[in-house]
C-alpha cells in the first residue's frame, strides 16, 4: 500500500461531521490541543489564547457557522 | 539545528495532520488515543541511521518518480548539516546513505564518505549505478558496502523500469565495481537489490545468474509497496522464480536475502529472512533522517514522522510521543498500514539492525 492509497482510503464524511457540543467532547478536544500545543513548547500564554480560540471556534462550528448559518 | 532548508512543516500540529489524517479513520481515532496516552520515555539510541543526502535523482523510475522533474541538488542536506547529524547520534555504529534520490550525484559526495570514515563507522551506500567510478571505489576503500538497485538482467526491462539509465554504461560499471571488489579481496562487499515491482515479476533468476557471472556476493529480493493483493498466478510465478533463484544462488556460494513473506503470503524457499512484516525491531534499532530535517522510521521509507531536526534535539525526537505511539502499535494488528506485509529484511548483511 502506497503513502496515496492510505490517504485515498480515509472516507471523509466522519471527519467533517461537528464535534458534538458536549463538555466531555470539549475538555477532550481542549485537551488534545493542549497535548500539541505543549509538545511545541508554546509560552503559557498563547497556549491559553489559543484554548479559549479554540472554544469559541467549537461552538460555532456547532452552530452551523462551517455551512454559513445565520445564527452562527 | 536550524538551517535545513526549506523549513518543513514538523510541529506537532502538523504532524497531527501529517501521520494521523493519512490512516483510514477507525485507526487515526485509535492512533490518536494512543499518542494521548503515550508518555516520552528514553530509548537506546539507533545503531543504525539511514541518511537522504539529496531528495533528487537523475532518473525516473515507475516505482519513485523522485526524478521526474530531474535533477534539483538543492534538494539537499548540506554537508555541515550531514556532520552535526552524526555528532548528535552517538549510538550510531551503521550508516546508510539513501534515500528517495541518488547520494552520488552531490558533487561533494566524497566528502561525506570521508566524515564517516574519520568517525569509523560502516558506511552502506544504495546507488542506482550512474555514479563515476571514484565514488565508488572510495566507498569500498573505506571499507564500505554498495548496494546497486538492480531490477532487471534484461536490458528493455532495466532501462523501462529505471527510465534514463543505459543499461550498457551500467553494467559496465557494475564490472569495474566487482572488479575493484575481487582486488580488495572481497566480493561480499558489493550486492544487487531487486525490488519486485510490476513489470519485473518472474526476472529474479536471470538477476542472480547475472550476480554469478559477475562474481558479486550476495542479492537482495526487495518488494515495492504493491497497488493491491497480487492474483495468485503471479504469486505462483513468483514464488517458482525464487525457489530457482535459490537453487541456483546455492550452487554458486551467493548469499541470498530473500523475504519469509511477499505481501503475506509465506514464500516457501529454505532460509528466506524474517522480515519487519512478520516481526520488527527497525523503529528500535533504526532512524531515517531525511533530507529537510524530517526524523522518519525505518529503511522503507515509512510516511509517518516522529519530529524535525529544526524543531528539537534528536533525542528528544527519538523518545518523544509520536515514536512512542508508532513503536507502541507495531506487531499489533492496529499496526500503521505501510507495515504491513513489509518484505523488509533488517539483518541483510551481516548487519543486524
Amino acid at each position: 500500500m502506497s503513502y496515496f492509497d492510505l490517504r485515498r482510503s480515509r472516507a471523509a464524511a466522519d471527519g467533517m461531521k461537528p464535534p458534538p457540543l458536549t463538555l466531555p467532547a470539549i475538555l477532550a478536544d481542549l485537551r488534545w490541543q493542549l497535548i500539541l500545543y505543549r509538545i511545541d513548547r508554546l509560552p503559557t500564554r498563547t497556549i491559553v489564547a489559543f484554548l479559549a480560540l479554540r472554544l469559541v471556534h467549537l461552538v460555532q462550528y456547532r452552530r452551523g457557522w462551517n455551512r454559513g448559518a445565520a445564527d452562527a | 539545528m536550524r538551517d535545513f532548508a526549506p523549513i518543513a512543516d514538523a510541529t506537532a500540529f502538523a504532524l497531527d495532520r501529517r501521520n494521523f489524517d493519512s490512516l483510514p479513520d477507525a485507526q487515526a481515532s485509535s492512533w490518536r488515543k494512543g499518542f494521548a496516552s503515550s508518555r516520552s520515555k528514553a530509548v537506546k539510541g539507533p545503531r543504525k541511521l539511514v541518511i537522504e543526502i539529496l531528495n533528487s535523482c537523475n532518473l525516473d523510475c515507475p516505482m519513485c518518480r523522485v526524478g521526474q522533474h530531474g535533477v534539483d541538488l538543492r534538494r539537499s542536506m548540506p554537508l555541515s548539516l550531514f556532520r552535526d547529524v552524526i555528532t548528535v547520534v552517538p549510538s550510531v555504529e551503521i550508516v546508510r546513505l539513501n534515500g528517495l534520490g541518488e547520494s552520488t550525484l552531490l558533487p561533494d559526495f566524497p566528502q561525506y564518505v570521508d566524515f564517516l570514515v574519520k568517525r569509523e563507522l560502516s558506511v552502506e551506500l544504495i546507488t542506482n549505478g550512474s555514479a563515476q567510478m571514484a565514488d565508488y571505489k572510495r566507498v569500498l576503500e573505506a571499507g564500505g558496502h554498495v548496494l546497486f538497485s538492480w531490477d532487471s538482467a534484461d536490458p528493455a526491462t532495466f532501462e523501462r523500469l529505471r527510465r534514463g539509465a543505459t543499461w550498457n554504461a551500467l553494467l559496465q560499471t557494475l564490472r569495474e565495481v566487482c572488479a575493484e571488489c575481487l582486488s580488495l579481496g572481497n566480493d561480499s562487499r558489493c550486492s544487487l537489490i531487486f525490488t519486485l515491482q510490476n513489470g519485473n515479476a518472474g526476472g529474479f533468476t536471470d538477476v542472480i545468474r547475472l550476480a554469478g557471472e559477475l562474481g558479486i556476493g550476495s542479492v537482495q529480493l526487495n518488494v515495492a509497496k504493491q497497488r493491491g493483493k497480487l492474483d495468485q498466478n503471479e504469486l505462483d510465478m513468483i514464488q517458482a522464480d525464487i525457489r530457482q533463484a535459490a537453487t541456483l544462488a546455492a550452487e554458486g556460494g551467493l548469499s541470498l536475502y530473500v523475504p519469509d513473506q511477499i505481501t503475506g503470503v509465506r514464500t516457501a524457499v529454505p532460509g528466506a529472512k524474517v522480515t519487519s512484516g512478520t516481526t520488527c525491531r527497525a523503529p528500535w534499532d533504526e532512524a531515517v533522517i531525511r533530507w529537510n530535517g524530517d526524523v522518519q522510521v525505518c529503511n522503507m521509507f515509512n510516511p509517518f514522522v516522529y519530529g524535525n531536526l529544526q524543531r528539537a534535539p534528536f533525542e528528544e525526537i527519538w523518545s518523544g510521543r509520536f515514536a512512542a505511539v508508532f513503536r507502541s502499535k507495531l506487531n499489533t494488528r492496529d499496526c500503521h498500514p505501510y507495515c504491513t506485509a513489509c518484505a523488509y529484511i533488517p539483518d541483510a548483511y551481516g548487519h543486524a539492525a
